[in-house]
């Protein structure tokens, strides 16, 4: 039935959090840091149930002052606008700002999200050689 | 047609009610329950789910051993200004008070919080990030001359790999016929 109600749907989108244990209904950070790589590495397989959802605080304050609006960033990567200096901008858009990401990033691991490129790929430019 | 999986993310945003809806008359105090919470679409079953204040709160993971650290954010509320994350987690607490209509650990009132105990400024960022479809992509084109022009006539089109940029070479020559200038342009042009 999932292959005929989600034809084309991979994984992401239902409304279980990471940090969510649903065997002793807890929440921790440790239960999102490990679901979270077994969701991008397709641990059990890919048409397994894997959690979708993290939650950070903020204040409206954040979104009045235009820094977190439409858009932002839960990887070390920095939104395009957000890189100021030679030696990087903040995280303004990150709820709860600069401070708050280098929190969630220990406790979560952010660092270990890709950001959907390919590295390998662009380092060799496969994305010429393999034109056709 | 080029078929691959695309990762998409997308956010939402909870909130407490920015108006008493009990109009501050404690014997309509239930009226205040589960204002706080949110419906999102669960693509996996198909249906809206409710995510209440209180699990948004403890999907946070703060305040816990091993969690996440204490920190200060970026921006304080109107009500407080204070930007310490422990004082937001027990506002958050007290807003839970509120929606739950019940005694919450960890608020700041030991009774059920009423509207004029929160802070309405407070937001929780719940977040999609690893929404990944198979996507097919397409290349669409306007009709016409402004796209180009297919030329017939006598053609030579040579490729070669360049190995050492890593980049194909084409050189290609065409002699076209094609259909004089009906309309006035300058010489200078034909």
């Amino acid at each position: 039935m999932r292959d005929v109600a989600c034809a084309g749907y991979v994984a992401g989108c239902n409304t279980l959090f990471f940090a969510h244990d649903t065997n002793s209904d807890t929440y921790t950070a440790q239960n999102a840091s490990t679901n979270m790589m077994e969701r991008l590495s397709f641990s059990d397989d890919v048409g397994a149930k894997y959690a979708s959802m993290l939650a950070f605080p903020s204040t409206a304050q954040q979104f009045s002052s235009g820094h977190l609006d439409t858009v932002m960033s839960v990887t070390t990567r920095l939104l395009p606008w957000e890189v100021t200096s030679a030696t990087g901008g903040s995280h303004h858009s990150f709820p709860g700002g600069q401070e708050v990401f280098n929190a969630y990033s220990q406790a979560l691991n952010l660092r270990s999200i890709h950001f959907g490129e390919d590295m390998k790929a662009a380092e060799n430019q496969d994305f010429i050689s393999q034109a056709r | 047609m080029l078929t691959r999986n695309s990762q998409i993310g997308e956010f939402y945003v909870l909130q407490p009610p920015q108006v008493d809806p009990t109009g501050g008359d404690a014997a309509a105090a239930s009226k205040a329950k589960f204002t706080c919470d949110t419906l999102i679409y669960d693509e996996e079953s198909d249906r809206h789910v409710r995510i209440t204040w209180g699990q948004a709160v403890d999907a946070c993971c703060l305040g816990q051993a091993g969690g996440v650290a204490n920190a200060r954010m970026s921006h304080g509320t109107k009500k407080t200004n204070d930007l310490d994350l422990t004082t937001w987690l027990t506002k958050a607490r007290t807003i839970q008070s509120f929606n739950e209509q019940a005694v919450v650990v960890g608020s700041d009132k030991a009774t059920t919080a009423t509207y004029a105990d929160i802070d309405p400024d407070l937001r929780i960022v719940i977040a999609r990030p690893f929404i990944e479809h198979l996507m097919h992509s397409v290349i669409m084109a306007v009709s016409g001359r402004d796209t180009g022009a297919t030329l017939f006539g006598p053609a030579d089109m040579q490729l070669s790999a360049n190995t050492q940029v890593k980049t194909i070479e084409g050189a290609c020559c065409a002699r076209a016929h094609t259909q004089p200038c009906t309309h006035g342009l300058p010489a200078t042009s034909r």
